[in-house]
């Protein structure tokens, strides 16, 4: 990301904040969809994010750090889109996204759909610390920073999510007992 | 999938696969048509509420905010009517105040690769390690003389350490906190392969003996026991459900629950000495409110950019908060630190000084002399 542009849009330039929408909707779109399992929510939640970040802009001081101090919004916005539909009478659906596109091989197939059935079963907080870490790849400090936690919660955290992940992926692979089984 | 690595290889490799960056036709249309007709803020209004990810130096001595202020005049008006109490004898006399004692916290100690107690003077004098990683937890007693842990006791100078059976009808009890007279502890119970049985549990602080189960969290996830109200009559806890954390309280006497408010990653949350208050981190801020969901009142940590914070702990008396916080300055690392703060939001205080330290966990005790 351009830091000039940054600067400029810092300084009320809205053409170079929509260079920089342009240059980072699609990265923040995939992380909403794979925090929020929803197209539509996912969408409002970036939409939100960048509404935030031009009336903040003035407040980021160091514009090479635009692309984590965007994430850090759209995290927060994640949160709040959740918050909001859960307050709301009709629930949103959770349909599992997009097919896996590398799914050739039967067994890896099976997984990958275990876990992305476990993905569904935790909370979007659990999922955040997920996509952080094993998505963005961003160091325990790193998503520490983002989510504005300490590293020792944020570690702890990512190892309950994945401890949940895991407890859903072992529920799946459990044999559904007999009859017999279940008397006794 | 036998092993938790090849849930992490399967996770990276599942969100690679499932990323959709796609850019909806319209979509950036509509960003810009919703930015295009609002202002931004004002530079110094949006670096005090935006998120701290730059690298200016920090204020300790930010001008008092408008919630100051209007603390200010609560307090003031608190005064007043107090004053009036006394004379007119409406009022009794406070008991003489409480001594504040040590601070106990966790370390994480890399070499261990896990997390060390530690207890320190309130001006940041006398660093003493408790007990050896691993541990976790450490919470000080109501009398100031023992830490308990998970799931133990320990003499707050380190001796007589006794574990407890750190098990009950298939939970794994954990984190625990002391009841005002010290002879029970309210724990976390949980298990990751049978969730029923998630929730807080009673044990007797001498032995961990006579468990009772007090709440179940009903929602796959973790009831994480905050702090007994001063009249040992309830618990202040933090509940996942699946919005998030939630702040709830749970009647000792019959186990009937009522949530709060919510806490998005929030602390599991401290009662003031006065049972006037719950304290939790909600973000950067503390936020105070009364146990019955009312008053609800944000209190700013007095540093300009955070990256961070935990806790917080009221002191004894009432008259402070401990906690930690993680500041972005390259000159104090990445890493956390213990700090006290009055519970106006001012006269911050730095107790640990760790640049390469990681702290967490903190309490504050009474000086038990």
């Amino acid at each position: 990301m351009d830091p000039e542009l940054v600067i400029l849009a810092r300084g009320g330039d809205h053409d170079a904040f929509a260079r920089l929408v342009a240059g980072s909707i699609g990265r923040l779109n995939a992380i909403a969809r794979l925090i929020l399992r929803d197209y539509t929510m996912a969408e409002d939640a970036v939409q939100d994010a960048f509404v935030d970040a031009w009336r903040s802009l003035p407040g980021l001081r160091d514009p090479e750090r635009f692309q984590a101090w965007m994430t850090r919004l759209l995290i927060r916005s994640c949160q709040d889109s959740r918050r909001r539909a859960r307050r709301r009478t009709i629930e949103m659906p959770l349909p599992s996204i997009d097919e896996p596109k590398v799914a050739d091989h039967q067994a890896t197939f099976a997984v990958i759909d275990q876990i992305e059935r476990g993905l569904n079963g935790l909370t979007v907080d659990q999922r955040t610390v997920l996509v952080l870490t094993y998505y963005l790849d961003l160091p325990i400090a790193e998503g520490a920073s983002v989510l504005g936690i300490p590293t020792g919660t944020m570690k702890s955290r990512v190892h309950r999510a994945l401890l949940a992940l895991r407890a859903t992926v072992d529920a799946d692979d459990r044999p559904i007992p007999t009859p017999a089984e279940r008397t006794i | 999938m036998n092993a938790q690595r090849d849930v992490e290889l399967f996770l990276r490799a599942q969100f690679e696969a499932t990323a959709d960056a796609t850019v909806l036709d319209g979509q950036i249309d509509a960003v810009l048509s919703a930015t295009a007709g609002r202002r931004q803020q004002p530079a110094w209004l949006a670096a005090l509420r935006s998120y701290p990810m730059t690298t200016t130096t920090r204020s300790f001595g930010r001008p008092l905010s408008t919630p100051a202020w209007a603390l200010l005049m609560i307090l003031a008006l608190l005064f007043v009517i107090t004053a009036v109490g006394v004379t007119t004898g409406t009022f009794r006399l406070p008991p003489a105040p409480v001594v504040n004692g040590p601070i106990v916290f966790g370390r994480y100690v890399a070499a261990a690769d896990d997390t060390a107690v530690f207890t320190v003077r309130p001006d940041g004098s006398g660093e003493h390690l408790v007990i050896p990683a691993p541990i976790e937890c450490p919470q000080l007693s109501p009398d100031g003389r023992k830490i308990a842990v998970a799931f133990g006791v320990v003499n707050v100078d380190g001796s007589d350490r006794r574990m407890f059976p750190g098990t009950f009808q298939g939970a794994t009890l954990g984190c625990n906190t002391w009841s005002p007279d010290g002879r029970r502890l309210a724990v976390e119970g949980f298990n990751d392969k049978d969730r029923t049985v998630n929730g807080i549990y009673l044990a007797d602080s001498a032995d961990g003996a006579n468990v009772v189960r007090l709440t179940t969290n009903g929602n796959d996830g973790n009831d994480i026991p905050g702090d007994w109200s001063p009249d040992g009559q309830h618990i202040a806890f933090v509940r996942d459900t699946p919005s998030g954390s939630e702040l709830w309280i749970v009647d000792v006497a019959d186990g009937a629950t009522r949530r709060l408010a919510s806490v998005p990653f929030g602390g599991p949350g401290s009662w003031s000495p006065d049972g006037q208050w719950i304290a939790i981190v909600v973000g950067r801020d503390f936020v105070m409110v009364h146990p019955d969901g009312t008053g609800y009142r944000t209190v700013r940590i007095p540093v300009t950019l955070i990256n961070g914070a935990g806790g917080p702990s009221f002191s004894p008396d009432g008259t402070r908060f401990v906690f930690n916080m993680t500041l972005p300055e390259s000159d104090k690392g990445e890493n956390a630190d213990i700090y006290t703060m009055k519970v106006d939001g001012t006269d911050l205080v730095q107790i640990t000084n760790t640049p390469s330290e990681n702290e967490y966990f903190v309490d504050w005790g009474i000086d038990p002399k």
